[in-house]
């Protein structure tokens, strides 16, 4: 099979690339690099939908989980290029600050916090992509929907693990148990990450990480960095457990929705398993992760009451436009995915 | 072990969530496999994955009477029995949504 092959979307990402898969002697040297990251970062007008410091940051973020192959693990705690990673981060997260709408913050308490989550994450009855999914979508769209996933997808449940350490008593105690559901309770066949890479094959489609990593937008990108940097920066372990909650939240009722539209299409059980198994999962989870795991936290932690709301709304509001994206492409009869732009 | 063998605890608004040592049956006896350590049990009646839950209370407007009374997480033994009968409840708005 031919190895995966990553193309730059810009100067900052073909540094960061060269850097990460060449070593420390490759590509431009410290001030350089830095200079074209706080360039990269100031002429963007939207860091999630821009592609270049995207995928950048998603390289980045790649050499902490050991995601992509070919990326120098001796460069994972580089001095340069976690400065690299910093500042576009930082960037990222005020953008997020300044556009995600956030309700008024609940009483510190597991009933009202668990309350509002629910409020917020309440099923909607307009267009979804969901339900478009189950009615309409064509056989290429429901693949190119699954390319879109397998970027979480296939490490699902990885960037909320980085909170485990950062957790401790009932918060730490109700993350591991969704997060042990996640990895398959001690059966490595029922690790949610590989029964989607069942998904990918049973469809005919590539199940190694990143083989898709080209075809994504910015947006499918930032939806996965942004949860990746709450996960990843421990001073964000509230906003972290508040995206966890929504996430799970809004999982059980569309799971279904696109099972549905598989099935519709003609898909067998080996494609449709991921989606029904994340209907009965995802409405187990969704009360630990509302009232165990973001209410306890709040009671325990009541000075990460406002990220844990934020984590959440980020989440909805971040995934809405990754949403939005393919439904908007495909309602106009275009794809979703992105031309390739060879150099 | 010294912990009980079962918990049931009555999430508001939402299923029964078991932990524990689970055997599952239908009336006539025969096993209904469970593939995970924590289920959530129907407690509305709408689940299309019955005795398991779907979340499709939450498009039906399901409501427990201890709403808001949430001690999940501290008070998980003991059964269903406290307020939170199905009775008071029906099916009105679930056919609002847009499935089949």
């Amino acid at each position: 099979m031919t190895p995966i092959e990553l193309h730059p979307r810009g100067q900052l990402s073909e540094a960061v690339l060269d850097r990460l898969q060449h070593g420390a002697d490759h590509g431009p040297h410290g001030e350089d690099l830095l200079r074209v990251t706080t360039q990269q970062v100031a002429a963007s007008s939207d860091l999630l939908r821009d592609d270049d410091v995207q995928f950048a940051l998603f390289l980045l973020q790649a050499s902490h989980y050991g995601s992509l192959e070919g990326l120098d693990p001796h460069l994972e705690w580089d001095p340069l290029l976690i400065t690299v990673r910093r500042h576009i981060e930082d960037a990222f997260e005020a953008q997020l600050r300044h556009e995600v709408r956030v309700p008024e913050l609940p009483a510190p308490n597991s009933a009202a916090v668990a309350k509002v989550l629910f409020e917020m994450t309440a099923p909607e009855a307009g267009p979804s992509l969901a339900r478009y999914v189950a009615k309409q979508a064509s056989r290429e769209q429901a693949e190119e929907l699954l390319k879109q996933r397998s970027i979480y997808t296939l490490r699902e449940a990885d960037a909320h693990s980085w909170a485990i350490p950062r957790l401790r008593g009932r918060a730490k105690a109700a993350l591991v148990e969704i997060q042990s559901d996640e990895y398959g309770g001690g059966r490595p066949e029922r690790l949610h990450a590989e029964i989607f890479a069942e998904t990918l094959r049973s469809a005919g489609l590539d199940d190694r990480y990143g083989a898709y990593a080209d075809a994504v937008p910015a947006i499918t990108l930032a939806s996965f960095t942004m949860m990746t940097m709450f996960g990843l920066n421990r001073r964000l372990v509230g906003a972290s457990v508040g995206h966890l909650a929504a996430f799970e939240m809004t999982s059980s009722i569309p799971s279904r929705f696109i099972a549905d539209g598989l099935r519709r299409l003609g898909y067998g059980e080996r494609t449709t398993a991921y989606f029904d198994e994340h209907v009965e999962a995802d409405a187990v989870h969704e009360q630990i992760a509302a009232h165990d795991l973001a209410g306890s936290l709040a009671e325990d932690r009541p000075d990460l009451l406002p990220d844990i709301i934020f984590g959440a709304a980020a989440c909805l509001t971040v995934d809405g436009w990754a949403g939005s994206h393919l439904l908007e492409t495909w309602e106009r009869g275009a794809s979703s995915l992105r031309e390739r732009v060879l150099a | 072990m010294t912990e009980p063998h079962l918990t049931i605890t009555a999430y508001p608004d939402g299923p029964l969530i078991v932990r524990g040592a689970l055997e599952l049956r239908t009336i006539g006896g025969e096993p209904i496999r469970v593939t995970r350590r924590t289920v959530a049990l129907c407690r509305c009646g709408l689940s299309t994955i019955k005795p398991f839950c779907d979340g499709t209370h939450k498009i039906s407007g399901f409501r427990t009477d201890d709403a808001g009374t949430d001690d999940a997480g501290t008070d998980d033994a003991g059964t269903d029995e406290t307020g939170t009968d199905e009775t008071g409840t029906d099916e009105t708005g679930v056919h609002g949504r847009s499935s089949p």
